[in-house]
């Protein structure tokens, strides 16, 4: 009863657009951004404030990130927090690889956007996460706060939204 | 004790160096790497220092050299550091390994191989220990560079 109530609503949203088509896009994304599945993956200090997000004081369940999952197929969503090295590249490349498609990674600090402080100078650093895998979010901060976080999740939530459908042209005006 | 510990060192080691620095004990300076399990030895057993934890040991790029530096202290009172120092060749030359003595010693000896390249006769498994297993050189050497790193000073 309340879907229906709620249909005409959605479909206002797409003027113009074929309404079957346009209804499936928006569900897919409506679900998806609302039930993002995280991976449970620190690799240093951003990992603190990552868990802290997760606690009950910011919890961020509230926003569909429900649960930390301890396995890569269970999970859509990676938070890269922390320093990215050598030695560990590999094993994100095979998580990022192992996760459940579609999938998203939010860089999450100084190091996993750039390198931060070890961006010279030093041998064991990635320069970057999305020098291994792709990055829709880059948030910096060294860590970043929690509300910095937060903040980060709702803004892949909105590009997920904007998602569109194989063949379809983008939303004129929406993130890319 | 604390008084009399460079004393008994000079008296115990005729043939090594030994530093005094104010706050964190003395230094004993031995005359290359061979000599150190037999020193490690003596400073675990006999009675007069019973250093019986090897705290921390690690090296120094010197450029010309390599300074092995292990730290001891006592599990016992009076609570006691000791500084002991080992200079080897910065390449080529082996080291007998102290992983038979303090257990500890052999991740650090590990670490020491990883990172500076020094090789310890009679370790049980010297591989690489934090550095991926295909790493070519050893990163904590001055004159060592790779193509990954960007350089700040550009030498």
């Amino acid at each position: 009863m309340a879907i229906v109530e709620k249909w005409p609503a959605f479909t206002e949203r797409f003027p113009g657009g074929g309404l079957l088509l346009t209804s499936i896009e928006f569900f897919l994304n409506w679900g998806r951004k609302n039930s993002l599945w995280p991976l449970t993956f620190g690799l240093s200090c951003c990992a603190i404030e990552m868990f802290c997000t997760g606690a009950p004081r910011y919890d961020w369940a509230r926003l569909g990130n429900e649960v930390l999952r301890a396995s890569p197929r269970q999970a859509d969503m990676m938070v890269v927090a922390g320093t990215v090295c050598w030695k560990m590249a590999g094993r994100i490349q095979r998580l990022y690889e192992q996760m459940a498609e579609p999938r998203y990674v939010i860089a999450m600090g100084a190091c996993a956007v750039s390198g931060g402080p070890f961006h010279f100078d030093s041998y064991g650093t990635v320069r970057g996460v999305d020098q291994l895998i792709p990055v829709d979010i880059y948030l910096p901060g060294c860590p970043p706060k929690p509300e910095a976080l937060l903040h980060a999740v709702l803004e892949l939530e909105k590009k997920i939204a904007a998602d569109r459908l194989p063949g379809r042209r983008p939303v004129k005006g929406a993130r890319p | 004790m604390n008084a009399s510990l460079p004393e008994a060192l000079r008296a115990a080691f005729p043939g090594a160096a030994v530093e005094e620095r104010g706050g964190f004990g003395p230094v004993l300076v031995l005359g290359g790497g061979a000599a150190l399990p037999e020193a490690c030895r003596a400073l675990r057993s006999q009675p007069e220092f019973v250093f019986d934890v090897l705290e921390d040991y690690t090296a120094l790029d010197e450029g010309d050299r390599l300074q092995l530096v292990l730290h001891f202290i006592r599990s016992e009172e009076p609570a006691v550091q000791l500084t002991v120092k080992a200079p080897v060749a910065r390449t080529g030359e082996e080291v007998p390994t102290l992983s038979g003595l303090f257990g500890s010693a052999e991740w650090y000896e590990r670490e020491i191989f990883d990172l500076f390249g020094v090789r310890f006769a009679g370790h049980p498994d010297l591989r690489r220990i934090l550095l991926p297993e295909d790493w070519q050189g050893h990163p904590l050497l001055k004159d060592y560079r790779d193509d990954k790193t960007l350089h700040r000073t550009g030498d």
